[in-house]
């Protein structure tokens, strides 16, 4: 038993060992990877355009001046030019940032926790297994943003509720990520030592297998991240998400598109906005996936 | 092969009565009291109990449920609280719409994506490989309806040669078409972004193999082994990229129906959310959501009988 006891510390320690030598592997494998350097730049900066918003944006997002609305892009003052009430387009793409990314972190944020534990209960107990999988189906039965458009019709519109709808919307490929891994990690032999030892269910499943679960729920995060400020910005040029006057990408460029004839930069600029976003958190997503887990490679 | 098939048919059934459940629960999970929120503030005591005994929020749930089962079996969704009209009936008249709109896009998605995916993998790193690549990157990145609004701009404002919104529901005439080529570019911009991709990367993958070689080496024109030999192995991812995203379409038609006005399911359901038009979101949330499962199980059909290699079990 104490020979037992040692060699599953052993293992535990080769594997904290592992654990560290794979992030440095990790970082530089990333590190070579172009497109994810890429990503990880732009994502880095757009955090920090949303921290420093107001060090950095020139005027206060939501200052109307009807005497200069509807100005064109590189007017003396406004270098993005200015909307229909007159505000300065480049400091509400600033501000934006904040919005989308606290929309976008805490709507995966949301799913993740929900989806780790469903994904891990079903590759867990097999029992569960079919039971669970068989409300992801029906989850995953309506497509694109239907799920999240029939959540918003039940709780009401706003940013909260967005969350919580894009949050939800994401637990059902979360959960079949995360179960995906369990069932193959439970059948290791460092589980069944665990188990011999007489570890809670819930020790194993948290502390044993989900650490070791990590690589493919940090990728898919990532990736997930974009998914959820696209979402997030079409509910919100639906109407259904952050009301006017706030300044979001998706709003913005719903009330620009009444002024498409005469000022398109209005439309044109919180879509360049979205796009430079969801582009970085795909690339470092893509990046992340070749670096962490080379297999996953063909994975979608 | 029949085997699979049924065992295919059969998983539906339950996610089928799932999907109905979820839809009929909408109305229960609306916080607070359902009639109160969907009457509105400034309703009196009377219209609220009258919505209570219309959505038949006065009966226990189950028994709800099953008088809910009941109606959609008789093709019953209700009648919506804007304009009392059949949900049914409104349903009717607009799904030829938003289904034209997906047809349309897919086909243009899939000509789009092959093609390019084509060229881009018989000339890697040349300039149209580049560009392909980096707009099938846009296409990925980029919200629907900024791709929708970006076409209006270039096609409509700038040049003029497209209508800037609507369709008048005949696909089959010029004026149809020509009402749906942008709705239909743009709704199938991402799937072709994904479909490029996917055969580029999967030719690639092709091409280095040794029965690839072998015809080269005997002497095959280039275009033929590509073509020939080449693309038909490279078809099976692309296929199920296709299948996947054909569902999706329709869930982004209702994106570009909302900003192309077009009147199909997508539009009015986002009115109806608008107006809290419970009936009516049920009504095209259960019947999208259908298509939707109808679809992937056709798609699945189709998959196992062109890859051989998919077991039965």
């Amino acid at each position: 038993m104490v020979e037992d006891i040692t060699a599953v510390e052993t293992v535990k320690h080769k594997i904290e060992y592992r654990k560290k030598n794979r992030f440095a592997e990790t970082w530089k494998r990333l590190g070579r990877n172009k497109v994810a350097l890429i990503g990880l730049c732009i994502v880095s900066f757009v955090v920090l355009m949303a921290l420093l918003a107001p060090v950095i944006a020139p005027y206060n997002p939501y200052e109307q001046n009807i005497n200069i609305r509807l100005q064109k892009i590189g007017v003396p003052g406004h270098i993005l030019g200015t909307d229909e009430y007159g505000r300065d387009i480049f400091s509400r793409i600033i501000y934006g940032a904040r919005l989308s990314l606290l929309v976008g972190f805490s709507a995966v944020a949301f799913g993740m926790v929900f989806g780790i534990i469903l994904g891990i209960t079903a590759g867990y107990y097999s029992k569960m297994d079919s039971i669970i999988m068989r409300i992801i189906d029906v989850m995953l039965a309506f497509p694109g943003v239907l799920l999240a458009l029939a959540i918003v019709s039940i709780l009401g519109s706003g940013i909260l509720n967005v969350i919580i709808a894009v949050g939800i919307w994401s637990v059902p490929t979360i959960s079949r990520v995360v179960r995906g891994t369990v069932l193959y990690i439970k059948q290791l032999d460092y589980v069944t030592a665990a188990r011999a030892l007489g570890e809670s269910d819930a020790m194993i499943m948290f502390r044993e297998i989900l650490p070791n679960c990590i690589s493919p729920i940090v990728i898919y995060a990532t990736m997930r991240l974009a998914t959820a400020i696209l979402s997030a910005a079409t509910l919100s040029f639906l109407g259904m998400g952050a009301q006017p006057p706030a300044a979001e990408w998706g709003a913005m460029a719903a009330t620009g598109r009444n002024y498409i004839f005469q000022a398109p930069h209005l439309t044109i600029l919180p879509g360049i906005a979205i796009i430079i976003v969801v582009f970085g958190f795909n690339s470092l997503g893509d990046g992340l996936r070749d670096a962490l887990d080379p297999n996953l490679k063909n994975a979608k | 092969m029949h085997k699979y098939i049924i065992r295919r048919v059969l998983q539906l059934i339950p996610v089928l009565l799932g999907v109905s459940i979820v839809i009929f629960l909408m109305i229960y999970l609306i916080p607070g009291d359902a009639a109160e929120v969907i009457a509105g503030p400034t309703a009196t005591m009377q219209e609220v109990a009258n919505i209570r005994v219309k959505l038949g929020l006065d009966q226990p749930p189950y028994i709800q449920y099953l008088r809910y089962m009941g109606r959609i079996f008789k093709g019953d969704l209700g009648y919506s609280f804007q304009t009392g009209q059949a949900v049914s009936e409104a349903i009717k008249g607009r799904y030829i719409n938003t289904l034209s709109l997906a047809v349309f896009s897919a086909c243009i998605a899939i000509v789009i994506g092959i093609v390019s995916g084509i060229i881009a993998a018989a000339n890697q790193n040349s300039w149209f490989d580049r560009l392909t690549m980096s707009v099938a990157t846009l296409g990925i990145s980029a919200p629907t309806f900024w791709i929708g609004l970006m076409l209006i701009v270039i096609f409509c404002v700038k040049l003029q040669l497209l209508p800037v919104a609507g369709f008048n529901g005949k696909i089959w005439t010029t004026e149809g078409i020509r009402q749906l080529i942008l709705p239909a570019l743009t709704l199938g911009f991402s799937s072709a972004a994904m479909i490029a991709r996917m055969t580029r990367s999967s030719l690639l993958e092709i091409i280095h193999q040794d029965y690839v070689q072998t015809a080269r080496a005997k002497g095959v024109r280039e275009i033929v082994v590509l073509l020939k030999h080449a693309f038909k192995n490279a078809l099976i991812p692309v296929v199920t990229i296709i299948g996947v995203d054909f569902g999706a379409l329709l869930g982004g038609a209702v994106v570009v129906e909302s900003v192309f006005a077009i009147n199909g399911l997508g539009r009015m359901m986002v009115q109806a959310i608008g107006a809290r038009d419970f009936p009516m979101v049920q009504g095209t949330v259960l019947v999208v959501a259908t298509t939707f499962v109808l679809v992937n199980l056709l798609v699945d059909i189709i998959y196992s009988v062109i890859d051989p290699r998919i077991t039965y079990s």
